[in-house]
């Protein structure tokens, strides 16, 4: 029996894939394990979890892969900053004083576990990595066309590069097109995002749901003046950024005198100010320039290639509203983006390439829940902490009559999912209909920004009553990948899942085995069709791992009932 | 800059003792080490709370954000390792106990300084205060629980050997005067690092000298020619490079 480890690292959200005879056995997060979200550290906790739990050794290891090759990386991203080395100092002195920090010692770090040669140590190019990853659902796909694969890859940057663009047939991959840094679309959205107040890498969802809320009023201008897709290449001009002199501060002086001292933006939580509808307008014209790039480069990709079966992934790929809109582009006929696009899905992807040097064959069959991945603490005190709601086996029967009277539960059902969703098995869920209840759970349990929507899961037979959809990109609902223009009755019965531009991100469910499946098949009787479904976790934390984080957050959050591995319990 | 270095504190506190809470092998100290887990947790709300409210005074720094990863690289909490994977359960509530002091000394600090105008966060602030004041004690008895049972256990070695015992009684003394200053000046050490930007900036400015002096021999290295090849090759030789 041989292992193949694929690791995430250093960056954001350090993640490891654990793959046993070629099957996706685990995918973990280092941060599930810290409790400190996105962490970025060598994920050194989860592989000791691998390590126990699998008994894993250098004598059934077959390859340990990284994600990227991290002296290209660090030499591409150095020599770009010493073209400039007055104007881009802080930039140098910062990839010199963490040049230890980058992977150039994940030899050292991953032999300290498990003892490897440096045979058994491989390193894939990161964004082969990201390509990789957006194929390993293929299981999911029930009408397969084609099987020629367009793959496009956009991120912040990995080894240099921003956007790359691979064509896969019959498991040879071919990169046709190639951007590099720092002419990035992620970085672009990054920027919008740090001057609008929040977290590059953790804010981004925040700007892509308020962008609902404005009009692209600077949307020609931007397309004019600060980014193009002119001759076949995305150019930033440079002048408007400060991400690549500044490791502090993403936008420039110029920005900031063009859209409005940052000052003025600090406080976006009340919706209808003026400070709110700028912001608003701001990021709805960073958004459409977004995907008003990434559908002119699509299109051409698709031109160019002759193949109209296209893959997303990358960083930007989380963007929901961005890869609607490319999936309804009339050239696309079939459309993917994989659960978990980012650097922590990566480590899918780097197992994939590691399957592939030694087994001559990429993954394919990865699953979306997995199993027992979770924490046991050494002491149980869980009776301690919650008591069970009734002596008698509790059923959906009694669980849907909560929800029906406004209840909000939490779910902590099985193994975690693959991606950064919850999908069911980590989750808060409520009714849809009700919406004090949505509203409450919105901004008094989770602390959301109140512009942020909450995602409906519904149930794949209810789903066209609801929301406009086509078989070419349905599949990816199943985790959330992109979202839906909701139908007019939805917009009345349901107002509120839906976000202010009518969109959802959906989740639909088609395994009648999933507990949330047959949650809403009752709830259905007593015409509630749609749950609210919200990861499990208060704001700012991972989602949670095992039972004593199920503690803390419901604490947190003020909340009482939990679904724990098929019986209800109430929190002391 | 004071709330958000105690944000981050207690949020590295919080950290660590839920990570007590999960290896402890005792029932007891894992309940108490969760339940002062929360209090930490709420108390690092409360100081994102008084930082978010600060934004709305002139002259502050509008870009500071709490980020839960900086507590690794403001040396908050350590890469390698957990406290309560690294020390005994006597070290570590020592380690607690010295920065339960350190934090009320500082919110206490902070209450006398007119920062806090809002009623109800100055009520706030003194529940802290006393919630402080119950962690220290805490700590110190389950020290005292500890050095008692270690008492029981060396009087029965009393038994074998008087003098031995002695000298052991006297080197856990040592060590204990000894672990207490080692976390206090890492308590001390960590939250000027964690302030203080000059150093960052010393740094700074020592490494581009370097690097602007040495441009151009190292601008030539790390040119490195594109691969002209468009297929992706997975050969194993090839993937076991770094570049």
């Amino acid at each position: 029996m041989k292992y193949i480890i694929g690791i995430s690292a250093f960056y954001y959200e350090s993640s490891v894939a654990l793959l046993e005879d070629g099957v996706v056995k685990e995918f973990l997060k280092e941060e599930s394990f810290t409790r400190i979200k996105g962490t970025n550290t060598f994920p050194k906790l989860s592989l000791s979890f691998l390590k126990k739990k699998y008994s894993l050794s250098s004598k059934n290891i077959g390859a340990c892969v990284f994600y990227e090759k991290p002296l290209l990386s660090w030499s591409r991203m150095t020599y770009y900053s010493m073209q400039k080395p007055l104007l881009r100092w802080k930039i140098n002195s910062q990839q010199f004083k963490n040049i230890w920090k980058n992977g150039l010692l994940f030899d050292n770090h991953i032999k300290n576990i498990f003892n490897l040669n440096s045979s058994q140590v491989l390193f894939a190019n990161h964004h082969v990595s990201h390509a990789l990853t957006s194929t390993i659902y293929e299981n999911y796909f029930r009408n397969d066309l084609n099987k020629d694969k367009l793959i496009i890859v956009v991120d912040g940057v990995g080894d240099g590069e921003t956007l790359s663009i691979y064509t896969m047939t019959n498991d040879h991959l071919n990169r046709i097109y190639v951007d590099h840094y720092p002419h990035s679309l992620g970085l672009f959205y990054s920027t919008v995002t740090d001057y609008l107040g929040y977290n590059v890498n953790e804010g981004e969802f925040k700007v892509m749901g308020l962008s609902g809320y404005g009009r692209p009023v600077y949307k020609s201008f931007i397309l004019e003046n600060i980014i193009n897709w002119n001759n076949n290449k995305i150019q930033l001009n440079m002048e408007w950024f400060d991400f690549d002199k500044n490791p502090e501060k993403s936008y420039s002086e110029k920005f900031s005198k063009y859209f409005g001292q940052k000052d003025e933006l600090y406080n976006l939580n009340e919706i209808h100010t003026n400070s709110f509808h700028r912001a608003a307008n701001i990021a709805c014209s960073f958004q459409e320039s977004l995907e008003f790039i990434l559908s002119e480069v699509t299109k051409w990709a698709v031109d160019k290639t002759g193949i109209s079966n296209v893959y997303f992934s990358g960083g930007v790929s989380h963007n929901s509203k961005a890869m609607a809109k490319i999936a309804n582009l009339n050239k696309v006929k079939k459309f993917t983006v994989p659960p978990s696009p980012g650097d922590s899905g990566a480590a899918l992807g780097a197992a994939s390439f590691g399957n592939f040097v030694l087994n001559n064959k990429f993954i394919s069959n990865a699953p979306l829940y997995f199993t027992n991945n979770f924490f046991n603490p050494q002491t149980n005190i869980f009776s301690d902490l919650f008591e069970e709601f009734s002596k008698i086996t509790t059923n959906t029967l009694t669980i849907s009559s909560l929800i029906i009277k406004g209840e909000i539960i939490c779910i902590f059902n099985g193994g975690s999912e693959a991606g950064p969703r919850a999908l069911g098995n980590r989750s808060i869920i409520c009714s849809a209909k009700l919406s004090k209840t949505v509203q409450k759970l919105n901004s008094k349990v989770k602390g959301r920004e109140s512009f942020r929507p909450l995602s409906p899961v519904i149930l794949d037979k209810n789903l066209d009553k609801f929301f406009y959809v086509k078989s070419k990109f349905k599949h990816n609902l199943e985790w959330m990948g992109l979202t839906l223009k909701s139908k007019k009755n939805t917009s009345k019965e349901y107002s509120s899942c839906i976000h202010i531009d009518g969109t959802a991100r959906v989740q639909i469910l088609i395994n009648k085995e999933l507990f949330l499946y047959k949650l809403l098949e009752k709830l259905e009787k007593n015409d509630h069709q749609i749950l609210i479904n919200t990861s499990f976790n208060s704001s700012g934390e991972p989602i949670v791992f095992d039972y004593m984080d199920c503690y803390i957050s419901m604490k947190k959050m003020n909340l009482k009932y939990l679904y724990f591995d098929g019986k209800l319990y109430l929190r002391k | 800059m004071s709330f958000l270095d105690f944000a981050f504190a207690e949020f590295s506190s919080a950290i660590e003792m839920l990570q007590a809470a999960k290896l402890t092998d005792n029932k007891k100290l894992a309940l108490g080490f969760l339940n002062h887990s929360l209090d930490e947790f709420r108390h690092t709300d409360f100081f994102i709370k008084c930082l978010n409210n600060l934004k709305n005074v002139e002259n502050i720094d509008r870009n500071l954000k709490f980020d839960s990863k900086l507590v690794y690289n403001l040396g908050f909490i350590n890469k390698n390792y957990f406290l309560f994977n690294k020390y005994s359960l006597s070290q570590f509530c020592i380690f607690i106990m010295i920065n339960e002091s350190e934090a009320l000394k500082l919110f206490t600090k902070i209450k006398k300084m007119n920062f806090i105008q809002d009623i109800n966060d100055k009520k706030s602030l003194e529940n802290i205060i006393s919630e402080e004041k119950k962690h220290l004690a805490e700590a110190e008895e389950n020290n005292l629980l500890i050095d008692q049972y270690s008492e029981l256990l060396k009087d029965e070695q009393r038994h074998v050997t008087l003098s031995d015992n002695f000298s052991k009684k006297q080197n856990k003394l040592y060590s204990y005067k000894l672990l207490s200053l080692k976390f206090l000046i890492a308590n001390k050490f960590r939250h000027f690092v964690s302030k203080n930007i000059y150093i960052n900036s010393i740094i700074n400015l020592v490494i581009s000298l370097f690097i602007i002096f040495l441009s151009y021999p190292l601008k030539l290295a790390l040119r490195f020619k594109e691969p002209s090849k468009k297929y992706i090759s997975f050969s194993y030789s090839k993937s076991r490079l770094m570049l």
